[in-house]
């Protein structure tokens, strides 16, 4: 029955690949941009400045929040570093009431006065799309970690079924028959990069997994509760858990009794003795100008492979540490560390490209795979194709090639949105959207062939006039930024042109293959004709 | 065109080549044991994820934070396992059985051992 079950295998890796496999493309692509989420803010956010040296930055941003907020639910203060050169203070402030005020400020970390930056998420957006998918609550957690389990199951079979591993590796059929170059394109993607699929796709199940994977959690700390109890009101146990993992901070309630903040240039000089040639990721206090103050120092995340950076807690009063947190145990330890290996906030510039460039490898292997599947249907029909395979591939070039141009709309959205619009955040993200489905709709009006050849026209274009765009609506365009050294600037244009340039090609090749390409063997005329009898 | 007609090509292209041994008969018995082993693989799958996360967990001899830890990790691996098994299984009610046997096996130990908090 060997055979049998390599069949099943095929069946199911073809049947789940393409219900899936739309999802899992938006979600590998968006994930991708993600890697260089904070450079792509800083593109969105041009008018933001440069900034100096962390300590100094912290002791600016003291002062100001000494300023606006003396008394305070917390504070946070985010110095500067190499990719991300502004400071930011974040802070909440409670009403007599009990409600909360967040108020977040970019500061000139030379001046320590507010900077006036336009509002947006910036690259957080494909971040923060690429695994909540837009979705109240955690609905979209379960989706994408879903996804994730149904990703490692493609690959699973997907290995099972090439029984010529390794041959197919030096396999590449390009002038062959088009169902065989598309097939052939798959397997290669998908067993060059076989490692890296791997361990993005388990990894990327870490960060959701105390969510949707909490059996082992309720039945080691529901102590006493319902199973039903425990999952209605799940925070309390997902404490329990981290309160013995020791991840949960200092934790104390306010006295109500003012007292005046121990100062943090003192806190900040431990730290970085400590930590020899570590560097503080952020600084938060809890209740600052009360007597039960705690000042919290974090370790840039940057500074190890694990997510999770040694905390210092120190008495706000007194200055004097309280407590250290850092992983325990082996097991926990791998946990943190796939976390951060999923992440990639440690990684220096070259490793975040080797994650920006296998990620598009990854995108690129589910969207031959989404090709192929249509290819190689499409020759097992005659003239009547029904209408399912028809609406497949339209959606397929919807996704494919319309999801690029959303992102770049996106991008427009936030150069040609007024910079003190109140509604930009949401009308930045509304660009994706509408511009998205229009592209499904425009896939679905267009002949197949031409359909290919135009959206991917339309792509390129829309990405390679980002920077054309960047140069008209800042003062930080390409050949200015290229002789300022502003290095994050002009890499972020360079790499759109790149990009462009990738989907100039898609559309280059589509146009040569035309009809022979994605409709192998049926003329253009017959699958139109076809796509009108079926409907 | 008809819609239901048009359902029923794509169940046929369903069929198309399809391997799964007791589904190999077209119409209404394939579309019914395909929707089953995808019901099985999902939920049935996820049924025997959870528990083998809740069994690692209360009986792995680590500390009680190593053995939570360490019982999600496998816990995937056993979802993507029983997902495979939903479809390689010679019928989709053997499907069911070998997904949900072993997760009431293992929820039986842990209740009986008494561990679980």
């Amino acid at each position: 029955m060997k055979g049998g079950f390599r069949l099943s295998m095929t069946w199911l890796h073809t049947w789940s690949g393409l219900i899936i496999g739309w999802l899992l493309f938006a979600i590998f692509l968006t994930g991708t941009a993600a890697v260089f989420r904070e450079e792509i803010t800083i593109w969105m956010t041009p008018e933001r400045g440069f900034t100096a040296g962390p300590v100094r930055a912290i002791a600016l941003a003291e002062a100001r929040l000494a300023s606006v907020a003396p008394v305070a639910s917390s504070w946070t203060i985010t110095p500067p570093d190499a990719r991300h050169p502004s400071l930011i203070v974040d802070w909440v402030t409670s009403a007599p009431d009990g409600s909360l005020t967040r108020h977040h400020e970019v500061l000139n970390a030379s001046t320590g006065k507010p900077e006036r930056i336009r509002e947006t998420l910036g690259g957080d957006f494909f971040y923060y799309f690429h695994y909540r998918l837009e979705q109240p609550d955690r609905r979209g957690w379960w989706i994408s970690g879903f996804a994730a389990v149904a990703m490692l199951l493609l690959l699973t079979t997907g290995v099972i079924i090439h029984r010529r591993f390794f041959k197919d590796f030096f396999t590449f059929r390009q002038d062959a028959r088009p169902k065989r170059a598309w097939l052939d394109a798959h397997t290669i993607m998908g067993v060059l990069a076989l490692p890296f699929h791997v361990m993005i796709t388990y990894t990327g199940l870490i960060p959701i997994l105390s969510t949707v994977m909490a059996a082992g959690i309720i039945a080691n700390y529901a102590h006493g509760k319902s199973v039903y109890t425990a999952l209605m009101d799940y925070t309390p146990v997902r404490n329990a858990f981290l309160d013995q993992r020791q991840l949960r901070y200092v934790e104390r309630k306010p006295s109500g009794e003012r007292t005046a903040l121990a100062p943090l240039g003192p806190i900040v000089q431990y730290a970085l003795e400590r930590w020899e040639d570590g560097r503080i990721g952020r600084i938060d206090v809890s209740n600052p100008g009360d007597r039960h103050a705690v000042i919290g120092v974090v370790r840039h995340i940057g500074d190890q492979l694990s997510n999770q950076p040694e905390r210092l807690s120190f008495d706000g009063t007194s200055g004097q540490l309280l407590a250290s947190v850092r992983d325990q145990g082996p097991i926990v330890t791998a946990f943190t560390v796939m976390y951060g290996l999923h992440m990639a906030r440690f990684a220096d510039v070259g490793v975040r490209w080797m994650y920006f460039l296998l990620g598009l490898v990854s995108t690129a292997m589910i969207g031959t795979g989404l090709i192929f599947w249509t290819v190689k249907r499409r020759a097992q029909y005659g003239a009547i194709v029904p209408f399912g395979h028809l609406l497949v591939e339209r959606i397929n070039v919807g996704i494919v090639a319309g999801l690029p141009v959303a992102m770049a709309a996106y991008m427009w959205a936030n150069r040609l949105i007024p910079g003190d619009l109140a509604e930009r955040v949401a009308l930045e993200s509304r660009a994706f959207y509408t511009v998205w489905a229009v592209m499904i709709v425009f896939a679905a009006l267009r002949p197949l062939n031409r359909a290919w050849t135009e959206a991917w026209t339309i792509a390129a274009v829309a990405i390679v006039a980002l920077p054309v765009i960047n140069s008209l609506t800042s003062n930080r365009g390409l050949p200015g930024s290229l002789g300022a050294q502003d290095v994050i600037m002009a890499s972020v244009d360079v790499t759109l042109l790149g990009l462009g340039a990738l989907c100039a090609f898609g559309a280059w090749k589509t146009a040569k293959h035309g009809a022979r390409g994605v409709v192998e063997g049926v003329g253009t005329r017959n699958i139109v004709a076809a796509g009108e009898t079926a409907l | 065109m008809d819609p239901l007609k048009s359902i029923d090509t794509i169940a046929r292209q369903f069929a198309m080549g399809n391997p799964l041994s007791s589904e190999r008969a077209s119409g209404d018995r394939f579309v019914l044991g395909v929707t089953s082993r995808v019901a099985a693989a999902i939920f049935g799958g996820y049924a025997l994820a959870a528990s083998s996360a809740t069994f690692f967990a209360v009986f792995l001899p680590l500390t009680q934070v190593e053995a939570t830890v360490a019982g999600t990790f496998l816990a995937i691996v056993m979802y993507v396992c029983a997902a495979m098994w939903a479809f390689a299984a010679r019928s989709a009610w053997q499907a069911w059985l070998g997904l949900l046997a072993p997760a009431a096996i293992a929820m039986a130990l842990v209740i009986i051992s008494g561990r679980a908090a």
